[in-house]
């Protein structure tokens, strides 16, 4: 039995004994303890070196509000820093760290920080450490930053697993003591009840009292689980911590919940207040209702020898309580003139001697608690020994989560306490948390006493009442103002035990009432949240779906290699033995300009659009017109957004009277289904069309190159025309396959060769690809990737996605003359502003190194040779880059000011990020096959 | 925040797109030059703090395209329809 | 003739993808919804609900799970039995892997037998409806690994299957 453990009581249990240790050193604990109780229990009281001035730490409460006990939980990638240890649930094998201390806990060298405390008051790093300038960034800044902070993190990707979920209830109880336990029982249909804590009880349970669990079998309830925040629509976050008191488990660590409730009801207690005096943070120095819950909870007396400081009489039964756990009481200082008839008459029952009307100047003792000094009513002071000061300054009512939705609490002056303003849509407060049954006989104390030791407000922060004067001297008395100057309330605790306390002592050195005052506004969190419990299971290859073609299994097995184009995973290059990405696409390359290639071009959107209205409506929403455009014909469209610039571009081909097949470009697929339903349900409702997406439907493949229509002949049924004549370029046509599979052919290239597109439905696209690499082996038939498509399409000078890239004009890509002018189309008007149609507008074209070898970059900048490198001299961009097989020497695409009239010039590439800078020439952007031959063959 | 689809029922925001002002009328006369009308109708917009009738799209959902007033003070959404 | 191919997905006690089969959009054209009940032989749902083998699938829109007669000026139909990949949820913890999810009340009073969603699952869309006892998500054919493995992460706790 360790020295401070109780022979008995507690809700621990003595049958489970439970090894742990902390800074190295071995203890024993049981189930049911904290990690703070088990240290209390084993005489632990220092714990943790303050922020800014590396003060000696104890525990200062038992609960969640903790700023205090903070420490390292665990070691390895597991490693969690700032957790509280009033909140950890000890576990067999806990290891915990103390933080922000060096070299150990008791002799920590940054204790200096103490001496130096006038270097430190509050905004110091606004006029400190700013001369020499240059000392800033080399010495200053990483020493501060050495220096600063609390825990550190393990710098190793978090090893656990989270989930999310979705709840919806007609009420859910935010808060499982007494007040959310009766609201639970008494509400009705689904009914959820979160609680922070293991078990339900709440206060009561820390008072020693028993509480009744009946009624609740329609309740859902939540342990562990802390609602976290309020959001608009009735939607409430909250953690469900799932093994977080365990040694090890498998499953998810921790759940993110989303809860949708009707109604809810706040009971989420209250929270007490430290008293302020001089020292008032040393080890030992303890909240009275937190004393009352390590003896009733845990079976631990936190001191042997006790001195009770209070201003009300909701801590008055904590005499009761030392006492009956043998803890001697040296005295109850009571700051109430004539204390309080309760206080009186529990200390006269337990023979312990009241000072009434005194207070605590300061507290006494090195790294704990050693004494108290009081100020008795008159000025005298009187030291009593002790190592436990238990202080009460009133409860304030846990109210944060009414004020996320921008509810403003109010100062109720009757309990000196702030309480719920205006409450999210559908939520009531019940309980402490409304102010209900706290603070009986209350006199508000700010400050006590007239120490010329330091007064702590905020603990985490170390905030000092010098600081809040400091802050008032320099005109930062607006309640958010003080949060920002002195940094209270920011930690990681955000100030639950201190914001109270600052804002009355701010009041009180400006003269105004504290209701004028006001709180700072409370936001979610309530408290932390791990960044991985609000990325669930969407971290790793689960961030993003993947969404493969019907060719990936087949693609795979050639040993392709992938790359992302939005969701999808697209072949890039198959490379052979020996092959690197280089030598993969100029074979691939190669291979569709001289033979025959094929390549799943699935991912590209297509949109089947049917109706009366189907061409009027293509009317509408490309530049270009297709009412004219036969059946069993395809056409290139372009699509503006209604600021005139280019959105984006595709086939589309008709495959009737009323029906059109639109293609676009795969990372645009979705957003131009969004435009569609747009322009048909917002501005032409009256259009008679309906579309829907295909792209999934049909596996498509295209099969480019010489040989193409050789090999299509042989696996085109024989019925099926598919000569030049039959299908010429552009071309489209619905037949069958294989010996009767329904597909569809489109005679379209990107890639310059004779080229068609083969469309089966998607199931059939594995076997369409194996058939195609059988049938056309006779032609020495390969796979070809996205890499060796771009490469081919700019060889082509055809725009692709870094032409279309939202500042383009179709002036910009050569394409002004598809503009219709004889009808209305988005993007119509706004086009013909003189600013998009101004040939001095960057223009596309195509450039080649003058030297024949050097490789252009894209990004890289254009201008003359002779022009100084300055933006004001910047005439283009280069779009898009590659080493042309086929030329023999390296090309690009860019946009160049007044493009078309300068072929033939010289111009200077400019590329500074990555130390490019050479000559190319200014060419046609059409390098291979400009009049089209091979597209007709 | 939740948007009740008049189609689908209400829905977390993550099912939905948002496009902008829903008072703002393309004009009709054919689009044939960039006048002042169009560029009220691409470009400007009031500012106006309280209610606020914009455009939703039901992106994960049936796809319709939805007028939302919505104070942009409370985000309270007031009412819901189809376009 | 051409062989179809679907990749394989491990054995689940609690899912399995359908088998594919006929399902075609159905988008009537302005003013025809009479004519198309009348060509169909049923009163199509207006509301998120599944009648007669008819899934509502949004204003005018639905989606057919057999082959429908000629309806030629009535409505658009399209092919999507290659489009879309079912997968079924079974079991007595169904509901609570969903929840995972899906952000829709799953609750039997909110989400009855002959019920229909348009969501997402996670990141994916889906249509969601019953088969008697167990949920049906459908997806765009290119997701279905993809959700198959997040229904998979889903249904561990309840499965005591390792993650495939």
């Amino acid at each position: 039995m360790s020295a401070h453990r109780l022979q008995s009581g507690g809700l621990i249990d003595r049958a489970r004994p439970l090894n742990f240790t902390f800074d190295g050193k071995a203890y024993l604990g049981f189930a049911g303890d904290t990690l703070a109780s088990a240290l209390l229990a084993n005489n632990v009281t220092l714990v943790g070196r303050s922020f800014k001035y590396h003060r000696p730490r104890g525990i200062l409460s038992a609960g969640s509000e903790e700023p205090n006990a903070l420490v390292e939980l665990r070691g390895g990638a597991w490693t969690e820093p700032n957790t509280r240890a009033t909140v950890a649930e000890l576990f067999d094998g806990l290891q915990a760290t103390s933080q922000n201390r060096f070299p150990s806990l008791r002799y920590d060298v940054l204790s200096i920080n103490s001496a130096l405390a006038p270097l430190f008051a509050a905004g110091f790093y606004y006029k400190t450490f700013m001369w020499p300038a240059s000392f800033w960034e080399k010495l200053y800044e990483p020493v501060i930053r050495r220096a600063a902070g609390l825990g550190r993190h393990a710098k190793l990707p978090d090893p656990d697993g989270y989930e999310k979920s979705t709840m919806f209830c007609d009420v859910l109880v935010i808060g499982g003591g007494e007040a959310g336990i009766a609201a639970a029982r008494a509400a009705r249909g689904r009914v959820v009840l979160c609680d922070e804590a293991p078990v339900l009880g709440g206060q009561a349970l820390s008072d020693g009292k028993a509480v009744d669990l009946a009624g609740l079998e329609h309740v859902t309830v939540l342990n562990r689980t802390t609602v976290f925040g309020v959001y608009d629509g009735g939607t409430y976050g909250a953690v469900e911590r799932l093994t977080d008191h365990l040694p090890s488990a498998p499953g998810p660590r921790q759940r993110l919940i989303r809860i949708v409730a009707k109604n809810s009801v706040l009971a989420s207690g209250a929270i007490e207040r430290p008293l302020v005096f001089g020292d008032n943070d040393l080890p030992g120095v303890m909240l009275a209702g937190a004393v009352r819950a390590y003896i009733n909870r845990y079976g631990v007396a936190p001191g042997k020898r006790a001195v009770i400081f209070l201003n009300n009489d909701d801590a008055a039964c904590t005499i009761a309580t030392m006492a009956a756990a043998g803890i001697a009481i040296a005295g109850v200082i009571d700051a109430r003139p004539q204390s309080s008839p309760l206080v009186q008459s529990l200390a006269a029952a337990a023979g312990v001697a009241v000072f009434a009307g005194a207070v605590i100047n300061r507290a006494r003792g090195g790294r704990a608690v050693t004494g108290a000094e009081i100020m008795q009513p008159g000025g005298a002071l009187v030291s009593l020994p002790c190592d436990l000061i238990a202080m009460s300054g009133g409860w304030s009512p846990a109210l944060h989560l009414t004020s996320h939705l921008d509810g403003k609490p109010h100062w109720d002056d009757a309990i000196a306490a702030f309480v719920p303003g205006r409450l999210p849509p559908g939520m009531s407060v019940v309980g402490a948390a409304s102010g209900a049954g706290i603070n009986a006989g209350i006199m508000p104390l700010w400050h006590a006493g007239n120490a010329k030791a330091k007064a702590f407000v905020d603990f985490q922060n170390d905030v000092t009442t010098t600081d809040i004067t400091l802050a008032k001297q320099e005109g930062f008395v607006a309640v958010e103002h003080l949060k920002r100057y002195t940094t209270l309330g920011m930690a990681t605790d955000q100030g639950k035990t201190a914001n109270v306390n600052a804002i009355a002592l701010m009041a009180a050195a400006t003269g105004k009432p504290i209701a004028q005052a006001g709180t700072t506004r409370f936001r979610p969190p309530y408290t932390p949240v791990s960044i991985g419990t609000l990325a669930g299971p969407h971290r790793g290859a689960a961030f993003k779906p993947a969404r493969l073609t019907p060719s990936h299994e087949w693609a795979q097995a050639q040993g392709a290699v992938f790359i992302e184009t939005g969701l999808w995973l697209r072949a890039q290059y198959f490379p052979r033995a020996g092959e690197d990405w280089r030598a993969a696409t100029i074979r691939e390359v190669n291979t569709v300009r001289n033979a025959v290639g094929l390549c799943d071009v699935t991912t590209l959107g297509k949109i089947d659009i049917q109706g009366p209205d189907a061409a009027k409506f293509l009317d509408c929403v490309y530049a270009n017109s297709w009412s004219n455009l036969p059946v069993g014909r395809a056409r290139y469209g372009l699509m503006l957004r209604e600021d005139g610039f280019v959105m984006d571009d595709g086939t589309c081909a008709r495959l009737g009277e009323t029906q059109f097949l639109m293609t676009t470009t795969t990372a645009n697929a979705a957003k131009v289904m969004q435009h569609l339903e747009f322009c048909h349900q917002v501005i032409w409702p009256g259009l008679d069309v309906r579309f829907g997406s295909v792209t999934d439907q049909w596996a498509q493949i295209a099969v480019a190159g010489p040989h193409a229509r050789r090999v299509l002949e042989k696996i085109v049924d024989s019925d099926c025309d598919i000569s030049n004549e039959a299908l010429p370029y552009m071309g489209a046509m619905a037949l069958t396959i294989c010996g009767g599979l329904a597909a569809r052919l489109f005679r379209l290239s990107f890639s310059g060769e004779l080229a068609y597109e083969l469309a089966v439905p998607a199931r059939f696209g594995h076997a369409l690809v194996r058939q195609l690499m059988k049938t056309g082996a006779d032609f020495n038939i390969a796979p070809y990737g996205t890499e060796a498509l771009g490469v081919m399409r700019i060889e082509k000078g055809h725009p692709a996605g870094p032409e279309l890239n939202g500042q383009t004009t179709a002036h910009d890509l050569g394409m002004g003359r598809l503009l219709s002018g004889k009808k209305d189309f988005i993007g119509r008007a706004l086009a013909a502003r003189p600013a998009l149609t101004d040939p001095a507008r960057p223009t596309l074209v195509g450039l080649k190194p003058v030297d024949g070898a050097t490789m252009l970059r894209a990004g890289s900048h254009l201008l003359r040779p002779d022009a100084a490198t300055v933006a004001a001299n910047d005439e283009g961009w280069v779009s898009s880059a590659a080493f042309s097989p086929t030329l023999g020497h390296p090309i690009a695409l860019a946009m160049l000011a007044r493009g078309p009239a300068r072929h033939g010039e010289t111009i200077r590439v400019y590329d500074p990020v990555r130390n490019g800078d050479t000559l190319a020439q200014v060419v046609p952007p059409v390098f291979y096959d400009p009049s089209g031959s091979r597209l007709h063959a | 925040m939740r948007i009740a689809c008049p189609h689908c029922g209400e829905r977390g925001l993550e099912e939905f797109s948002y496009h902008g002002d829903a008072t703002v009328k393309r004009p009709t006369d054919g689009g044939a030059a960039p006048t002042q009308a169009w560029t009220d109708y691409v470009y400007f917009r009031d500012n106006a703090n309280g209610p606020h009738e914009e455009l939703w799209y039901h992106a994960a959902g049936c796809h319709a395209w939805l007028v939302v007033e919505r104070n942009v003070a409370t985000h309270d959404i007031l009412r819901v329809t189809q376009a | 003739m051409l062989e179809a191919f679907e990749p394989a997905l491990p054995a689940h006690p609690m899912l399995h993808r359908l088998p594919a089969r006929p399902m075609f959009s159905i988008a009537v054209f302005h003013g025809r919804e009479a004519a198309l009940n009348e060509a169909l032989g049923v009163t199509l749902p207006v509301t998120p609900r599944q009648a007669g083998g008819f899934l509502w699938a949004g204003p005018g829109a639905w989606l057919a799970l057999h082959p429908p007669p000629d309806l030629s000026g009535i409505a658009a139909v399209t092919a999507q039995g290659d489009g879309l990949c079912g997968i079924a949820v079974t079991g007595a913890d169904a509901r609570a892997a969903l929840a995972k999810l899906l952000p829709i009340d799953l609750h039997e009073d909110a989400f009855p037998p002959d019920a229909v969603a348009i969501t997402l699952a996670g990141h994916i869309g889906v249509r969601v409806w019953r088969d008697g006892d167990a949920f049906v998500l459908a997806c765009f054919r290119s997701f279905a690994g993809a959700l198959y493995e997040a229904l998979v992460l889903a249904c561990q706790e309840f499965s005591g299957m390792p993650r495939s």
